[in-house]
């Protein structure tokens, strides 16, 4: 295992921030689907692809 | 694709060869599939997901190898890499603030922008849930006091700097009074124009009244909903009944497909009790298969007279575990993490468990102002007092005990998710606020839970790109 080759170009970091990408990459919508400053998301519009909505 | 690349370019800070890169305190990792989950809860970036080659960079990170160390290392396993890939995996690291250099980002309590609003227009409510903190009486909030306390709220909120305001309409059942809402939606939007401050609105319901006219309303004036639902058939109908008994489960799943059907945006809240524990994971299905946001929320009863109805410690574990296993298996595309454990945030670091005292105001239907909708009848001003955010600030006796004053919390890992809980409930059950939650115990199990339920999202929809 230790001497296992790895292509380390390929060292990826997920984070929500490509999660979000993608999301705007199919749906093309205006929505917040992350907010970044608060708990609160919100949804402006909705493109089929979202339902981003968290309410407490 | 663009924008995450654009964001990537944008993100390069200058790190030199004899740098040396070092991990924060209480980093939290857990390996999912063949990703590792890396956490820091002092950062409100999130979790991060480390595919197998950035979790090999990762663990050579140890406050002792500089970057050129960690070069090195890596090129022995991967005699094709450069530098430049060795830059751009630590950059990563760096922006997810999963690792820092010389300079450690702390902890920063930023003065809140985001003032949140509890306008409870309305004590009569055609519900009588056993749980319900609210007395019913035939009251109602007058257009005069709410046209007053939205006009004086947007004012001095914009005086103390907040940016954005929520107004949450509750009651007793707020869509009895549909058409003052309506009112004070357009009336708000014109004042917070003007004073040049984000306002957004929120009707929390009970769902029963939710035709499909009001439906299209609410869906053509953009108004986003919190329904309650607390399970299915009669586990809901347990502790949610009309004020003649009759259960009220399948006016509530009408009202719910009624928003479904008309795109209106809205999540599920579920309070749970002992009456409905078992039920959750049979809900949480149902919801999952509509594609359903929702928020799980723990009972909070003060008052020692009633029937105490909170699930055990040890039924919420098992039975949210259960639910959190089909999360973990299916998890949804939005980001629903912060709704998965009861007043536990795993995106914004803080130090109380609640903005009381801080970024929230409760208005009483007569103008009397609360630190909480739990607390509605102890007044702390009234919509006339000179300066409201002052009386909010003024008036909560529990703003000054943050999580770094309770015991044992202050040595938790998570204080700054769960901040001790509800220091009402705690101070109900053990008479203290400077201590832990009653829940302490479900917390401490279950976050790790939700973490790689948050995990196995990124890993699922991020990893497409």
């Amino acid at each position: 295992m230790v001497n296992q080759k790895m292509n380390l170009k390929n060292a990826r970091v997920i984070t929500n921030e490509e999660v979000v990408s993608v999301h705007k990459k199919s749906c093309e919508c205006d929505c917040a689907y992350a907010s970044e400053n608060d708990v609160q998301e919100k949804r402006i519009e909705n493109n089929g692809d979202c339902a981003c909505v968290q309410i407490n | 694709m663009v924008i995450a690349l654009a964001c990537k370019l944008i993100k390069q800070a200058m790190i030199s060869k004899s740098d040396i890169p070092r991990l924060y305190e209480n980093i939290y990792t857990d390996k999912v599939d063949d990703f590792l989950l890396v956490y820091n809860p002092v950062s409100k970036n999130g979790i991060s997901v480390l595919n197998k080659e950035a979790a090999f960079l990762f663990r050579l990170i140890d406050g002792k190898r500089t970057v050129d160390n960690i070069f090195c290392i890596a090129q022995k396993k991967d005699p094709d890499v450069h530098f430049l890939d060795i830059h751009k995996a630590l950059n990563e690291f760096l922006f997810s603030d999963i690792i820092f250099f010389n300079n450690k980002k702390g902890f920063i309590l930023q003065k809140p922008k985001h003032l949140g609003v509890w306008l409870h227009i309305t004590n009569q409510c055609n519900l009588r849930c056993t749980y319900c903190y609210v007395s019913k009486t035939s009251d109602h909030m007058s257009d005069e006091v709410a046209e007053k306390a939205i006009d004086k709220i947007i004012k001095d909120a914009k005086t103390h700097g907040f940016e954005r305001i929520t107004i949450k309409f509750s009651g007793g059942e707020s869509l009895l009074k549909f058409s003052q809402i309506l009112h004070l939606v357009y009336f708000s939007r014109r004042l917070a124009r003007r004073s040049k401050i984000e306002i957004e609105h929120v009707v929390l319901t009970n769902g029963i009244l939710i035709t499909k006219k009001i439906a299209q309303i609410l869906k053509r004036e953009k108004l986003r909903l919190a329904v309650s639902l607390d399970g299915l058939g009669k586990y809901h109908n347990r502790t949610r009944i009309f004020g003649n008994g009759t259960p009220s489960f399948k006016y509530v799943e009408q009202g719910i497909n009624n928003l479904v059907k008309y795109d209106v945006p809205f999540s599920v809240s579920i309070t749970i009790t002992s009456k409905n524990i078992e039920n959750i994971p049979n809900l949480t299905k149902y919801l999952l298969k509509k594609d359903i946001p929702f928020a799980f929320n723990f009972l909070r009863s003060l008052s020692p007279t009633k029937e105490r109805l909170e699930a055990s410690n040890a039924k919420l574990i098992h039975f949210l575990k259960k639910s959190y296993k089909m999360l973990y298996q299916n998890p949804p595309r939005y980001n629903f993490i912060n709704g998965l454990l009861d007043r536990v945030f795993f995106t914004k670091p803080h130090l109380c468990a609640c903005g009381t005292g801080m970024s929230y105001l409760t208005v009483n239907y007569n103008g009397h102002l609360a630190s909480c909708q739990m607390t509605l009848e102890k007044s702390i001003g009234t919509i006339y007092d000179r300066d409201l955010i002052k009386t909010m600030r003024n008036g909560c006796k529990t703003k000054d005990i943050t999580v770094n004053k309770k015991d044992p919390c202050k040595f938790c890992q998570w204080k700054y998710l769960c901040c001790g809980g509800c220091p009402l409930l705690t101070y109900e059950q053990k008479g203290r606020y400077a201590t832990n939650s009653p829940y302490c115990k479900v917390y401490k199990t279950l976050i790790p839970k939700v973490l790689r339920i948050e995990a196995k999202r990124l890993i699922k929809y991020g990893a497409e790109m």
